[in-house]
């Protein structure tokens, strides 16, 4: 089943009477996610993968190197946050993308998606800013007692991780050298990218 | 009940017991080893080693349902999705914990000679005498002589990359070419050296074949490629575990055989003879209990699990378990305590980068309570320090670090600063108050009574890392580093992975478990030559001092067997 079929059979079944395709696509214009991501999300709401979309393309978004639409970062956090991370972090996760949307009506009067690029840098930085940090780690052991961060550091970690240790950025974009052989201590970066890890 | 007879027996397969099951069966010895965990052949169960990010689950993260069975190994850090087959179900082997102790294990063939840091540095007289200057605990039996010539006849076959330094408190050996320090490393190595007399910063001294010799090459072992990719088990066979190394070598005498899957209930001892006559061993899978007989038992179980066997091993003769007359068995517990010292960011070298993944850092050797001139009124003993992360960042800076959108995304394809960590790792005093014993009613699944452990570091670490921080610190400073960040969590014992001590060597039966020669004092045919043998704990990592102990202790055996005395 495509996605927009998806729509429409929430829709119809939440009306619970057949529509004309008239009165169909004014729902769809009024209704939160009128964009189509192309699959079917299996963590979040159809609304929510909407937005993630959105908000991790902003993130990192298209440029001469892949966006991270083009890595299908929103759908590998789809499939991986249920297993990853806490329930709590999860919720955590979810509210804060809700409240993207609630921002973004109080602020531009429309839903996220429905703002311009500007807009919704603007308001992603702001989350950005007061997110708070993830504590220092070496060798991965936590080595500062910190509070909770803010879901956007949280969802910003996700969206990272997913784009840099996928196989597109890995293989084409970093510098990828699985097996090194010699290890050459100091030698000039030039315009180089970083090696692949 | 079927006996099964053999030579000698090896419990456990890890960096001891590889080394025991190696030198038994090359002087001729039909050698039996019984390993604890699953069967883990070299390269064929790497199954993650070849693998990159994108080709692993959720790109090597672990999931929560996962982290349940390891609640424990958790504390550690070093647990992620690629490597985490090498750590063991807490859930399934449990212990008890009357104050935190993180019990980091890897019940496998090679035991965590799998997920080891790898570092090899000699003890000295330094550390052999420092108990008897100082009246702490008891005397060693044994001084820098008498193991010398066996840490060089373990080093040439463990292949060890490392820099000759010519100290006395850190005694070179028998190195391969180090492993080169990058920009950073090299930097804080000029500041450091010309602003602090006696302190040094070398190569981490691993075990890594820099330039694998003939007798390596004969085993299949190869080049260190710098993958870094070392916990996963390396399929070069560049960096030394049992898997790739001590137990290839045993199996080609064809006088080795290795029973997984099997835990040792406890040693049979025979009072018609004071001597030990096997193990009694239980199938984890089937539950069938099993008698294997031999005329040498080498205990290397690791440190809490010999003294778990031997605590277990009860008799009419030895109701508190073998070889415990002194009533020190199952005490004296030590670890390294380290998660202590600083970080700091440098701005400099900005054109500059590397090709490779090495597999170390930095070192830099004790400089505190060396002589007179070096002495710290505030503690005994000392500490070292091990570079961490000292390289550029990469994309994951991004998490932290502010910013969205295109600039910030095309910046992070680009190395960005450099850092460098200063990790302090230091010794701890050995205690009688720090203990483990067996709870009298629970039992694990298969029927082995649990380990309590009651063991916490003391006042004379907390001392120590005082000043540990705040060297790092100053040696980050004076090197010119910047954001310099202070660090201290010291987390439960146990997690610096360098348990020693539950069953010490010294002079004599009435305050000591084993003799100079890793026996146990009242009964002649067995050994301990884990962790749990020693004395006091050194501020180096251990393992290559439980392989020239374990080499040295089979040599002794091996000759008493020939001259019947055992």
């Amino acid at each position: 089943m495509n996605r927009r079929e998806a729509i429409k059979n929430k829709v119809l079944f939440v009306f619970g009477t057949s529509l004309s395709t008239a009165v169909l696509s004014n729902l769809l214009v009024s209704c939160k996610n009128t964009i189509d991501i192309g699959w079917q999300p299996i963590f979040f709401t159809a609304e929510q993968a909407g937005t993630l979309v959105q908000v991790t393309e902003t993130i990192l978004p298209k440029t001469k190197t892949p966006g991270a639409t083009d890595i299908g970062v929103a759908q590998f956090i789809d499939k991986v946050i249920g297993q990853l991370l806490n329930n709590e972090t999860q919720q955590d996760i979810v509210k804060g993308i809700e409240e993207i949307d609630v921002l973004a009506k109080t602020r531009f009067n429309k839903n996220f998606n429905a703002t311009s690029t500007d807009q919704r840098q603007e308001l992603l930085l702001e989350l950005d800013k007061s997110a708070g940090s993830y504590p220092l780690t070496l060798w991965g052991i936590t080595l500062e007692k910190s509070g909770p961060v803010g879901f956007f550091r949280q969802l910003k970690r996700l969206t990272l991780f997913a784009y840099f240790t996928s196989q597109e950025i890995g293989k084409a974009v970093l510098r990828y050298d699985p097996v090194p052989g010699d290890y050459l201590a100091c030698i000039p970066l030039g315009e180089n990218n970083s090696w692949t890890e | 009940m079927p006996n099964q007879q053999f030579d000698a027996i090896v419990i456990g397969s890890g960096i001891s017991g590889g080394w025991a099951a190696k030198e038994l069966c090359e002087k001729g010895l039909k050698t039996l080893v019984i390993e604890k965990g699953r069967l883990v052949t070299h390269i064929k169960d790497y199954p993650t080693a070849n693998k990159d990010a994108w080709e692993l689950d959720y790109h090597g993260g672990l999931t929560q349902e996962e982290a349940k069975r390891f609640p424990v190994q958790t504390r550690s850090g070093f647990v992620g999705g690629d490597n985490k087959h090498f750590f063991t179900d807490d859930l399934d082997n449990p212990y008890i914990e009357e104050k935190r102790f993180d019990w980091i294990r890897g019940n496998q063939t090679g035991g965590r000679s799998l997920i080891w840091g790898r570092h090899c540095y000699r003890w000295s007289d330094l550390d052999f005498t420092a108990n008897a200057k100082e009246g702490i605990a008891i005397d060693w039996p044994i001084r820098y002589k008498e193991i010398e010539p066996w840490y060089t006849y373990v080093e040439k076959f463990v292949g060890i990359s490392g820099e000759k330094l010519g100290l006395d408190h850190l005694p070179d050996g028998y190195f391969l070419p180090p492993i080169e320090l990058n920009c950073i490393e090299n930097h804080l190595k000029k500041e450091v050296e010309s602003r602090f007399k006696g302190r040094h910063v070398t190569s981490g001294r691993v075990a890594h074949l820099t330039e694998p010799q003939p007798w390596h090459l004969e085993l299949g072992r190869g080049k260190c490629m710098n993958r870094n990719r070392c916990g996963r088990g390396c399929p070069f066979g560049a960096y030394f575990s049992s898997n790739s190394a001590t137990i290839p070598a045993a199996k080609k005498t064809d006088n080795l055989t290795i029973k997984s899957d099997a835990i040792v209930h406890s040693i049979i001892y025979d009072e018609t003879k004071n001597k030990a006559s096997g193990v009694r061993v239980i199938d984890s899978i089937t539950m069938e209990v099993t008698e294997y007989v031999a005329s040498i038992i080498f205990c290397c179980a690791s440190t809490l699990a010999t003294a778990q066997i031997l605590l277990n091993s009860v008799s009419s003769q030895h109701p508190d378990g073998l070889g415990n007359e002194s009533g020190e068995l199952g005490h004296n517990l030590m670890d390294h305590h380290y998660r202590c010292g600083a970080k700091g960011d440098h701005e400099g070298y900005a054109d500059e980068y590397y090709k490779g993944r090495k597999p170390t850092g930095l070192f830099i050797p004790r400089f505190v309570n060396l002589d007179e001139k070096t002495k710290n009124k505030n503690f005994l003993r000392g500490y070292d320090y091990q570079g961490t992360g000292g390289a550029r960042s990469n994309w994951s800076r991004g998490i932290n670090d502010p910013g969205i959108g295109a600039e910030f995304k095309e910046s992070l394809f680009k190395p960005g600063g450099w850092g460098l960590g200063l990790m302090g790792f230091g010794e701890c005093l050995p205690n009688h108050e720090n203990y483990v014993r067996l709870d009298k009613e629970k039992k694990d699944k298969w029927g082995m009574p649990l380990l309590v452990i009651n063991s916490g570091f003391g006042e004379n670490e907390m001392k120590m890392r005082e000043q540990m921080k705040s060297d790092a610190a100053e040696m980050l400073n004076i090197a010119g580093f910047k954001n310099i960040q202070i660090f201290d969590e010291i987390g439960g014992m146990g997690v610096g992975v360098h348990e020693m001590g539950t069953a010490r060597m010294g002079k004599d039966p009435k305050t000591s478990v084993l003799n100079a020669h890793n026996q146990l004092h009242g009964i002649p045919n067995i050994f301990v030559t884990d962790g749990s043998c020693m004395t006091s704990s050194s501020c180096v990592n251990p393992s290559i001092t439980y392989m020239a102990l374990t080499a040295r202790a089979v040599d002794f055996a091996v000759k008493e067997l020939n001259k019947q005395n055992l």
